[in-house]
């Protein structure tokens, strides 16, 4: 049994099926890719998970409980954090009040709530600008950003959307060998991507979406080698590459 | 070294409300009139409706632009209490605060089902409702013309046929309300209150509840204003509707809140005895008739906005002294 089992999940946006009849399991531990084109329902398959969307048809299991139907605070309650694609920082706070707040949900003795955050800052390598404001941080820093906020609500699962997009080599090195980190910890990670470096490198396991509908699931190697995907994602020259 | 410095922008904004507090404190032994003395305890009364605006429109981002209706309930309940159920008028310091605050919890569902300009417009809307339920329930609230309170010269220890004890109590007031939304702002509320304001979806994946800290901010703001509006009548001794739920009132404690600064709120302790002596003043020199106040208070609304949007107590806080 999984920490996360989705079952037939199908959601749709007027006549379009943004998932359809989408099934996978995550193991506890478990660092799970996720790719896909522009539009294959990615990031709608986050906004189920965490409540932000309820699926039609379908059902989630985590830990052993339905959460279809829950709002999305109840479920970062109950232990899945995410990350937003398009970076959602509290743009008027500084950078420590950010991580601060999220630390609030497990600890609610503000003393202790601070020191939380100071250590999550330091170990995702945002201890020097605590008080930049998030408008003032780079890409890269700003995704590490969402990040710590993410992990201060002491996540069991965590989901990552593109968290490396956009950033320079040197910079996806860094933030991957965070990622890696976070999973050494302990927590269950679903990282939504299209850095097939990285996907290849990091993942146990990978689900291919296109159109909404899982197309393939498997190791790295299996991915790359499957014609549907290459068909549909990766194209040929990845193939010779 | 930046928190240093933040840590000192906040202990500034501390020195500063606790100054103007001691200066309030030492001003009737400067012998000042009747009449200065009744113009800072008007101040007091809008400070402690102004500090409560900041916790709901400033801190939790829902810009109520009718903080009349929790005001005028607490007008009107001290005058009710006292025709309707021959109780004493000082009641409605505890009866004021608490319908203000049930009120809050009511009205809030629908409201907060409701954005941004939305939810303003839609408060500015029940403001108006319960101004016309004033005007129009003659039987219970006198209508326009409105109901005397009857006077009562002593309760506990406040003494009502003397200024100075008025003046004190209402002091003490404003100094442990402001105090205790200080407090409030400051503590895991106040960061749970600004994480919706920024982005209520971030927030919910902090697993914040928005309707629900929604709800708590609005409750706190209604009980505080509630207060002062209580306090309001029981001093003037009489209530209509536009001084309880007009748009006047709802004007100036919203201008007053900006003024000092929407998400500080002990700015209220700079522009709230500011503001009222400039339209006391205004009043003095042009009469009420012309209406030249509510002129200035327009025109300061657009120049506050323009010069120092985030408010006065920011301007004293970064002054190096």
């Amino acid at each position: 049994m999984g920490i996360l089992e989705v079952k037939s999940v199908t959601k749709s946006f007027g006549g379009l099926k943004a998932l359809s009849d989408v099934t996978f399991d995550v193991k506890q531990g478990e660092l799970l890719g996720v790719i896909g084109p522009n539009g294959s329902g990615k990031t709608t398959l986050f906004n189920v998970i965490t409540g932000y969307y309820r699926p039609e048809k379908g059902s989630i299991w985590f830990n052993g409980e339905n959460i279809v139907g829950l709002k999305p605070f109840q479920i970062a309650k109950k232990g899945i954090a995410r990350t937003f694609q398009i970076v959602r920082p509290l743009s008027s706070l500084s950078v420590f009040d950010n991580v601060l707040t999220a630390s609030l949900l497990r600890e609610s003795n503000m003393h202790r709530a601070r020191e939380r955050a100071s250590e999550i800052l330091k170990y995702v390598g945002l201890s020097d600008k605590r008080e930049a404001r998030p408008s003032e941080l780079t890409i890269a820093d700003r995704r590490k950003l969402e990040v710590a906020r993410a992990l201060a609500i002491e996540p069991r699962l965590l989901l990552l959307d593109e968290t490396l997009a956009g950033l320079l080599p040197s910079e996806i090195d860094l933030t991957l060998k965070l990622i890696k980190s976070i999973q050494a910890n302990g927590i269950t990670i679903i990282m939504v991507e299209h850095v097939m470096r990285a996907i290849m490198s990091a993942c146990e396991k990978v689900i291919v979406l296109d159109h909404g509908e899982m197309i393939a699931m498997g190791t790295p190697v299996e991915i790359a080698r499957d014609k549907k995907v290459v068909a549909a994602y990766l194209g040929a020259e990845y193939q010779l590459a | 070294m930046k928190r240093q410095q933040l840590v000192l922008r906040k202990s500034k904004r501390f020195n500063v409300f606790l100054l103007v507090t001691v200066i309030l404190c030492l001003v009737p032994q400067l012998g000042v009139g009747t009449y200065i003395l009744r113009i800072l305890i008007l101040s007091l009364v809008f400070l402690i409706a102004t500090s409560a605006w900041c916790l709901i429109s400033g801190y939790a981002g829902q810009i109520n632009l009718a903080p009349t209706m929790f005001f005028g309930l607490g007008v009107y309940s001290s005058a009710l209490v006292a025709r309707h159920l021959g109780l004493s008028p000082w009641l409605g310091l505890l009866i004021g605060p608490l319908l203000a605050a049930s009120f809050a919890l009511i009205i809030g569902f629908p409201l907060f089902r409701l954005h941004g300009a939305y939810f303003a417009l839609a408060t500015l809307a029940v403001g108006e409702i319960l101004y016309y339920v004033m005007v129009n329930g003659v039987w219970f609230s006198g209508g326009t013309v409105g109901l005397q309170i009857p006077f009562t010269p002593k309760v506990l220890f406040v003494d009502f046929n003397d200024i100075y004890s008025q003046y004190y109590f209402i002091l003490v007031l404003a100094f442990l309300s402001t105090y205790i939304l200080y407090r409030i702002a400051m503590s895991r509320l106040g960061y749970y209150f600004m994480a919706i304001r920024d982005d209520e979806d971030t927030a919910m994946s902090m697993g914040i509840n928005v309707l629900k800290y929604k709800e708590v901010a609005f409750c706190l703001s209604g009980f505080f204003t509630g207060l002062a509006g209580a306090f309001y009548s029981n001093f003037l001794l009489y209530v209509e509707p536009s001084m309880a739920f007009g748009i006047t009132p709802a004007l100036t404690i919203v201008i007053m809140g900006i003024l000092g600064g929407a998400d500080a709120i002990l700015g209220a302790w700079i522009s709230a005895p500011l503001l009222t002596f400039i339209m006391e003043g205004l009043r003095l020199l042009f009469g009420a008739a012309g209406a030249y106040d509510l002129f200035t208070l327009g025109i300061l609304i657009i120049l506050i906005i323009l010069v120092i949007p985030r408010g006065l107590i920011r301007l004293v806080t970064a002054a190096k002294i």
